[in-house]
C-alpha cells in the first residue's frame, strides 16, 4: 500500500520500514487496512467505528468464502451428473433406455426419510449413550 | 471469537457523562502525539494521564488535556491500578480485533505490565 496523506491518520515513509524494533499500533493498523477494505469494510467504519466490527467483517468474509466453496462443489456435482448421463447415453446398448439429465434442481433442504419406530428408538439410545460418554469424559463418572 | 470490550462510562453527580474508548483513529492519534506503549510500565506517571486524555478523543474530542487532567485528579482522585488496566485494554482493543486469534499465538509479542 502506498503511503498517502488524507482524512485518516497519516502513514509516513518511516512507518513502512520492515524493521520494527518496538510495538507500534500504527504500523499494524495501517498494514491491516487494505485487508479489511477487501473484506468490504468502509474506511470510516475501520478508523472510527467500533473496533469489534473488524471481527464481524472477518467472520462474514469467512462465511461468504464457505458459501462460494459450497456453490462451486454443487456446480461440480451438476457437471459430473451431466457428463455421466451423456456418457451413459453414448455407450448404452440399443435395448437400454436413455437416461435424462435431472428434471429439477437438487433439493438442498430435503428432510431425511422418516425412520421406523425401532430405528428411531435405537438412534435415540445411541445418542444418549454418546452424550453420557461425553459428559463422563469432561466431568468424571458420576455414582 | 474474542469478547467485546465495553467502553468505560464516567457519570458524575453534576450530570456530566463521558464515554471512554479507543477507535483505530484515536489509538494512532495517541501514538502520534507522544503516547508510547513501550514506555508505559517505565513512565506510569506520565503515560497514564496521557492515555486517559486520549481515551476521550473518540467521543469527546473537544476536551483539552487540562480538562481531562482535572477530571482525573479532582473528580476521580487519580487512577487505580484496575482502571489503568482497563484503559490499556481499551487502547489495545482496536489492535486485538485485527489479530486473527486462530493463527496467532496468544500475546506472542506483547506483555502488559501494570
Amino acid at each position: 500500500m502506498s503511503c498517502k496523506r488524507g482524512k485518516y491518520p497519516k502513514k509516513l515513509a518511516s512507518d513502512c520500514s520492515p524493521v520494527e524494533q518496538s510495538f507500534s499500533l500504527k504500523k499494524i493498523i495501517w498494514d491491516a487496512f487494505p485487508i479489511y477494505l477487501a473484506y468490504g469494510m468502509a474506511p470510516d467504519e475501520y478508523w472510527r467505528g467500533n473496533p469489534y466490527l473488524a471481527i464481524s467483517y472477518r467472520e462474514a468474509y469467512k462465511l461468504k468464502q464457505e458459501i462460494k466453496n459450497n456453490d462451486a462443489w454443487l456446480q461440480g456435482l451438476y457437471v459430473y451428473n451431466a457428463f455421466s448421463v451423456v456418457e451413459y447415453n453414448l455407450n448404452k446398448k440399443k435395448s437400454q433406455k436413455a437416461k435424462d439429465y435431472l428434471d429439477k434442481p437438487i433439493d438442498l433442504w430435503k428432510k431425511p426419510e422418516p425412520k421406523t419406530r425401532e430405528e428411531a428408538i435405537a438412534a435415540g439410545i445411541a445418542e444418549l449413550q454418546a452424550l453420557t460418554m461425553r459428559w463422563e469424559s469432561t466431568h468424571g463418572r458420576s455414582n | 471469537m474474542s469478547e467485546m470490550v465495553k467502553p468505560i462510562i464516567l457519570k458524575f453527580d453534576d450530570g456530566r457523562e463521558y464515554t471512554l474508548e479507543f477507535t483505530r483513529e484515536s489509538a494512532i492519534y495517541a501514538e502520534e502525539h507522544g503516547f508510547d506503549f513501550n514506555d508505559m510500565s517505565a513512565h506510569m506517571l506520565k503515560s497514564v494521564p496521557q492515555l486517559f486524555h486520549f481515551a476521550f478523543r473518540a467521543n469527546h474530542p473537544q476536551l483539552s488535556k487540562e480538562q481531562t487532567d482535572k477530571i482525573l485528579l479532582e473528580d476521580l482522585g487519580g487512577l487505580s491500578e484496575e482502571f489503568s488496566a482497563r484503559l490499556t485494554e481499551l487502547y489495545l482493543y482496536p489492535y486485538t480485533c485485527l489479530v486473527n486469534e486462530e493463527n496467532t499465538p496468544k500475546n506472542s509479542h506483547l506483555t502488559v505490565l501494570l
